[in-house]
């Protein structure tokens, strides 16, 4: 454990006057699922793009499994399994014949391959569907033919981009379920996305983008205490007095108060008994209060903190 | 060999096109082919003449004996207009005018008269036409040498006739400037290869431009680059996939024209039809691989199929014979290749006058055209490989 799978330095990527990826720096870990999050146009793509040498870059370095990755790097490449955002298919083959095809671009012995086609069919679940044609199948099926041609032979690193894009919630958790599995059985991932519960729901490592720039890296947990809030307690009640306010700001893990349209806001960062302190407070001084709510913070605070404005577009 | 079998199992996905493409062609041509009868023999060579005999002589009505006896003839008014009339809508293929004063002027030693003894008048120059001509200059020579070997213009007449008639039942004369029709290369065989160019086209660009376009569309070839598969053996085995693909139709396509005409193919004039049409599937080709580097979408090849294949064949003369095409046509055809194929065709089967050397000089324009196309192709596709290429050069500067 702990070889670097995938080592990016100061990567600078720019179509002429837009610099789309911006001293970006990653290492990726074998065995982990690094999310790489951002808005639309934050550079996630161009990223993974320079990675697979598809793109010359300006500056930087790449290196994967230790090496150099240049256009002619075949060695390399046969370890790697790419999902890119477009679903990249021929409408002319069926769902088998595309697998296979595909599969077919590594894995040249016969027996092998079938096995292989086969069980990445059952992984994304299309066995009724093998005989379809991709414009026969819904969004959601789409996708996962999508994915079955980019593992099917079983590579070392798995390169998804944006994979839910345009999916049913039923799909959408399939996909999500099944790249865990991906992991469990060895693979190392990188998942771009700009949907924060996915990278919250399964990646062990995060970084999220923004104009092209790193602007945070950690694990879900270690990106939420960057920032000051960790909970917030809202509680439905009139306008509390000055005093009250004065009592709650006291206390110690509490460091914003605020009214607003019926609501008592109460910012705090991370500690124990929190909610309880405030409830015995509130008890003690006799106020009437309605529902009392506690929220904890998101990967959107986190970006809405650093960057001043919401992760997500209208979506 | 994996891209080379991936192409065709994309171009069996198409299979149908072709299929319909085939058959709906052999189904039009197979009546067409056997409406006419099989071999250009000495029947087919006669034509409708209507000779007009000014003279009234007994030498010049002896002549229009020995004409009627290998043609149809036909009356017509002595009237120039009413002439042109019935040859425009093909009443009658020739006119001859026996002038007057042509018993007289037969007697005279020849030498001193350069004035021409007929009138002939044609819409267009054919095979039989001309063979009309030659009969009549080879029967005023041999009259002329009996009665100066001492005949009477009676007995030079009669002589000369049979004589004629004699050689005729032998072999067809061929006029001077032409080569005689190959007796394989019959007008059934060139009226399926006339339609060929438009198939081709046809063909080529809407199936091999749109298995070319699906495997070079940016997605895919995302995921082909990204695998272990060299670049340099993706193209090639693409190369390989579209050089073979167009042997196969093309050989499909001599196949059904033997089955559709009932008989091999025999000969010098058939081996080079055959020729021509495998150069002009190979020009079909390249022009499916040049519309490919656009990446249009399927809407648009059909469409560029249809304008090209039929334009072409329509002014080219595929469908109406280029004889029959006005000269205006014609000229502006001379851009397409698809003029020089048909041109090839038609001298290749007496249809239009030409001997090997213009057929040679069509294969040399349809070469041309080969080359043409293959330096586009190669401008094009290098200007999009130079971009990459500037781009890494600016990468790594
Ligand atoms: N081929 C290109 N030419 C010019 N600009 C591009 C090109 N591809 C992407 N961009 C720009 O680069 C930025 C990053 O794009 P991209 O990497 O696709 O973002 P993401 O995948 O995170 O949505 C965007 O502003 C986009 O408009
Ligand atoms: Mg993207």
């Amino acid at each position: 454990m702990g070889d670097t799978v995938v080592k990016i330095e100061n990567l600078v990527k720019k179509y002429k006057e837009l610099t789309a990826v911006d001293h970006l720096s990653l290492e990726i870990r074998k065995g982990e699922v690094f999310g790489l999050l951002g808005p639309n146009g934050s550079g996630k793509t161009t990223t993974i793009s320079c990675l697979l040498s598809l793109l010359a870059f300006d500056e930087g370095t790449i290196e994967l499994f230790g090496k150099t990755m240049t256009p002619t790097s075949y060695d390399i490449k046969a370890r790697i399994g790419i999902i890119p955002q477009n679903v990249a298919v021929f409408d002319e083959l069926n769902v088998y014949e595309n697998i296979d095809c595909f599969c077919g671009l590594y894995i040249t012995d016969k027996a092998k391959r079938r096995q292989y086609v086969d069980e990445a069919i059952a992984f994304v679940g299309l066995q009724d569907f093998t005989k379809f044609k991709p414009k026969k199948l819904s969004g959601g099926l789409l996708r996962r033919l999508n994915i079955a041609c980019g593992i099917a032979h079983k590579p070392e690193l798995i390169i998804l981009d944006e994979p839910t894009v345009a999916v049913d919630p039923q799909s959408r958790n399939k996909i999500l379920e099944g790249i865990e599995e991906l992991n469990k059985n060895g693979a190392t991932v990188i998942y771009t996305t700009h949907y924060m519960e996915e990278v919250e729901q399964i990646c062990s490592k995060i970084a999220i983008m923004d104009h092209g720039k790193k602007i945070a890296e950690g694990t879900s947990g270690e990106l939420k205490r960057m920032i000051k809030n960790t909970e917030t307690v809202t509680i439905e009640m009139d306008e509390p007095d000055q005093a009250l306010v004065e009592t709650l700001n006291r206390l110690e893990s509490v460091y914003e108060v605020k009214w607003e349209a019926g609501k008592l806001k109460i910012y705090l960062a991370g500690g124990e008994h929190n909610l309880l302190d405030i409830m015995d407070l509130l008890r003690t001084s006799g106020v009437r209060f309605g529902q009392v709510t506690s929220e904890l913070p998101t990967l959107n605070d986190v970006f809405l903190t650093i960057t001043g404005k919401e992760l997500r577009d209208k979506d | 060999m994996k891209v080379f079998k991936l192409f065709f199992k994309i171009a069996r996905a198409k299979a149908g096109i072709i299929i319909l493409y085939i058959g709906i062609f052999l189904a039009i041509c197979f009546p067409l082919v056997h409406s006419s009868k099989d071999k250009m023999d000495f029947e087919e060579a006669s034509i409708t003449v209507c000779v007009i005999n000014e003279d009234q002589t007994e030498a010049s009505r002896a002549l229009v004996d020995a004409i009627a006896q290998r043609n149809r003839l036909t009356d017509l008014p002595n009237d120039k207009q009413k002439i042109m009339d019935a040859m425009f809508y093909e009443v009658v293929d020739d006119t001859v005018v026996i002038k007057k004063g042509f018993e007289a002027r037969l007697q005279e030693p020849s030498g001193d008269d350069e004035e021409p003894l007929f009138t002939q008048y044609k819409m267009r120059d054919t095979y039989q036409t001309a063979m009309v001509e030659q009969y009549l200059n080879n029967y005023i020579r041999f009259v002329k040498v009996y009665t100066a070997e001492g005949d009477t213009l009676t007995e030079a007449c009669e002589k000369a006739g049979a004589e004629l008639a004699k050689e005729a039942e032998v072999e067809i004369v061929t006029p001077p400037g032409q080569e005689a029709p190959d007796q394989n290369y019959t007008d059934n065989f060139a009226l399926y290869f006339r339609f060929l160019p438009y198939l081709f086209i046809a063909i080529m660009v809407n199936v091999l431009s749109t298995i070319l376009t699906s495997l070079n569309r940016k997605d895919q070839k995302m995921r082909i680059e990204c695998s272990s598969v060299k670049m340099s053996s993706y193209m090639s085995q693409i190369f390989l996939g579209s050089g073979v693909f167009t042997v196969l139709i093309w050989g499909i396509f001599m196949v059904s024209g033997m089955i559709v005409y009932g008989g091999v193919y025999q000969g010098l004039h058939c081996a080079l039809a055959v020729l021509n049409a495998f150069i002009f599937a190979v020009i079909a080709a390249l022009i499916a691989i040049l519309i490919s580097s656009f990446n249009p979408n399927g809407t648009v090849v059909n469409m560029i199929a249809q304008i090209l294949g039929l334009g072409m064949a329509f002014i080219c003369g595929a469908f109406v014979p280029q004889t029959m095409l006005g000269d205006g046509v014609n000229m502006v055809a001379r851009i397409f290749p698809v003029y020089w194929f048909e041109k090839a065709n038609d001298c290749l089967a007496g249809i239009q006058k030409g001997d090997l050397s213009d057929v040679g000089l069509c294969f040399l324009a349809e070469g041309l055209y080969i080359v043409l196309l293959v330096v586009l192709i190669v401008i094009l596709s290098a200007r999009r490989g130079g971009l990459v290429r500037q781009k890494k050069a600016a990468a790594q500067a």
